[in-house]
């Protein structure tokens, strides 16, 4: 398989090394890193949604077959862009378990690991699991699309004992206010609603001044009070509010 | 002289006198008690080491400790670091590549580091070189480790996860607790007794070595970031919303009053003294086994996540963009 993809599958993922993997080659979270501003101004669709299903496949993409994983997720709550009430879409590569090494465990930072399956810090989801995801536009011929930063992207709710939601990417919300615009989408001149070289990142006037506990907050965030930031980060940046319409373009399959 | 005052007078003289005896000794006392203070304790504002986030310091003496934290996402990685001059100058004396959240040792030159995907990494020559004992567990993120030992060590992390090792790292064994918190810090007073903190007020014991853990009363739903046991064998609990939490027996929990409203992140103690940091550069302590708490004049504006003593006249807390700050 692995000469099969090394053959067809050149393309596709040089496209995507172009992209990333110059950062992901020594260090796992040597991506590069988005505040929650930037990643909220360069996702096209902001939603919560559970995991329905996982495929593999292999599709024809950018002239070569390539390992695609198509995710099927239930809506629950859009926060930006107009989604179906069930969304499917593509991402590169196949989840970790390909790459298993023999005790079990994941090896080195894709030195070892099937690099022409795996894509090292791609997030992997789980039917049952429950996310609050940040989809960059589809790309490649609007075929895959991604978490916005990879794993930063992917906020994993979780249902406390209390009842209460809390959502956290694989890196521990890390950076979500102090990370410096990366120019990737905004630069800093461009910064409305997060002023990570201050040390009150978060705007302190307007709609935005009851969000500083949220902002100092460590780890995993309360679901509803992160959600409303989104929103009003999206509103402030002259995006339209989120929606679940009946039928419309909300994946790569759709 | 009973003769030239009278008895009345001379009574008057010596009540006088011992009144006066007893202000000064009291005066004495206050201030002899003062004086062991700002003589024992005052915060400098260390060199700001690295630029990037340090999330854990460790000291084994007054002179040598370790910081690690987070990375440069640019791709140059991170750094742990360590000082042999008490926290005047630091240097990296090894790089890492994961985001590295806890540090501890228990010797001069046997430590552990933890962080996320699930990375556990120790030393044996003092931090030169370390070896990966666990690695690339996707999504899992470690905030806290501890030893009693060479070979007795527990690390805790989001989702409920706790792994403990009897063999001193080099097999991890997960203990199944069915929590779904985070949890945020682990401590033990001795092999068999030991707590964690987490999210929601979480407070879990263990009385058998971290077989088992059973979950206590804490009375709140704040996050509890830090823990640590004092030599009294006091556990005290700090988290969100300057919550602090004191068991002098190690599970009946009482909330006790606190001086701040910011988060507390860490808090350690040594010989008679507690000293907890949070947000803000908040510095707070405790003289009398955390029963009341007072602040002390922050040194920086910039959170401080970690705090360690290595005795009753020095620690040394780090934070944000590599802040450090030294008692001495």
């Amino acid at each position: 398989m692995s000469a099969r993809y090394g053959r067809l599958a050149a393309p596709g993922f040089a496209a995507l090394a172009v992209l990333f993997l110059p950062y992901a080659l020594n260090a796992h979270h040597a991506v590069l890193r988005f505040n929650l501003e930037e990643m909220t101004a360069t996702a096209d669709r902001i939603f919560v949604g559970r995991c329905l299903a996982v495929a593999e496949a292999e599709e024809m993409i950018a002239q070569g077959m390539m390992p695609v994983t198509r995710y099927t997720f239930e809506v629950e709550r859009a926060v930006k862009g107009k989604l179906p009430r069930r969304i499917t879409f593509r991402q590169l590569g196949h989840p970790a378990h390909r790459a298993l090494g023999k005790g079990g465990e994941m090896t080195m930072h894709g030195d070892a690991v099937t690099s022409s399956t795996f894509i090292h810090g791609m997030s992997v989801y789980g039917v049952g699991d429950r996310l609050l995801l940040f989809l960059i536009p589809d790309y490649l011929g609007g075929k895959v699309t991604y978490p916005v930063g990879l794993y930063q992207g992917a906020f994993f709710v979780s249902r406390m004992p209390s009842g209460r939601d809390l959502a956290r990417n694989s890196i521990n919300n890390l950076g979500l206010f102090t990370a410096p615009y990366n120019g990737t989408a905004m630069s800093a001149s461009a910064a409305k609603s997060i002023f990570p070289e201050q040390d009150n990142p978060v705007i302190l006037r307007g709609s935005l001044s009851g969000n500083q506990s949220l902002a100092s907050k460590r780890g995993a965030l309360p679901l509803d009070s992160l959600l409303e930031l989104v929103d009003q980060i999206n509103l402030i940046h002259g995006g339209e509010r989120g929606a679940i319409v009946l039928s419309g373009k909300g994946g790569a399959l759709q | 002289m009973p003769s030239l005052l009278g008895l009345a007078g001379f009574e008057r003289l010596i009540r006088s006198t011992l009144s006066l005896i007893l202000i000064v000794l009291t005066f004495a006392s206050c201030g002899g008690r003062s004086a062991a203070l700002s003589k024992r304790s005052k915060w400098f504002a260390g060199p700001t080491v690295g630029g990037l986030d340090l999330l854990s310091v460790d000291f084994i003496d007054a002179q040598t400790g370790w910081a690690v934290g987070e990375i440069d996402p640019g791709g140059a990685g991170g750094a742990i670091y360590q000082t042999l001059d008490g926290g005047r100058n630091w240097l990296p004396v090894a790089r890492s590549t994961e985001i590295l959240t806890s540090v501890h040792f228990i010797s001069p030159r046997i430590g552990w580091v933890a962080g996320h995907s699930g990375r556990i990494e120790r030393t044996d020559d003092g931090g030169m070189t370390w070896k990966a004992q666990r690695i690339e567990h996707e999504g899992e993120v470690l905030n806290s480790i501890f030893f009693v030992d060479e070979r007795r060590g527990w690390v805790v992390g989001g989702n409920g996860l706790v792994f403990r090792t009897m063999n001193g790292g080099e097999v991890w064994n997960r203990i199944a607790i069915a929590r779904a918190e985070d949890l945020w810090s682990v401590g033990f007073s001795s092999t068999g007794r030991g707590w964690i903190t987490g999210e929601d007020g979480l407070i879990l014991s263990s009385t058998d070595g971290g077989n088992t853990w059973m979950a206590e009363a804490s009375k709140t739903s704040r996050a509890l970031l830090g823990v640590t046991v004092a030599p009294s064998m006091t556990v005290i609990a700090v988290g969100e919303a300057g919550t602090i939490f004191r068991a002098a027996d190690g599970s009946n929990w009482s909330p006790m009053e606190s001086p701040t409203t910011e988060t507390i992140n860490s808090v350690a103690a040594s010989g008679e003294i507690i000293c907890a940091v949070g947000s803000k550069g908040i510095i707070l302590e405790s003289t009398d086994d955390g029963k009341t708490w007072s602040s002390v004049a922050a040194v920086s504006s910039r959170d401080l996540n970690s705090i360690r003593l290595a005795d009753e006249t020095h620690a040394v807390a780090v934070g944000q963009r590599g802040v450090t700050q030294v008692l001495r």
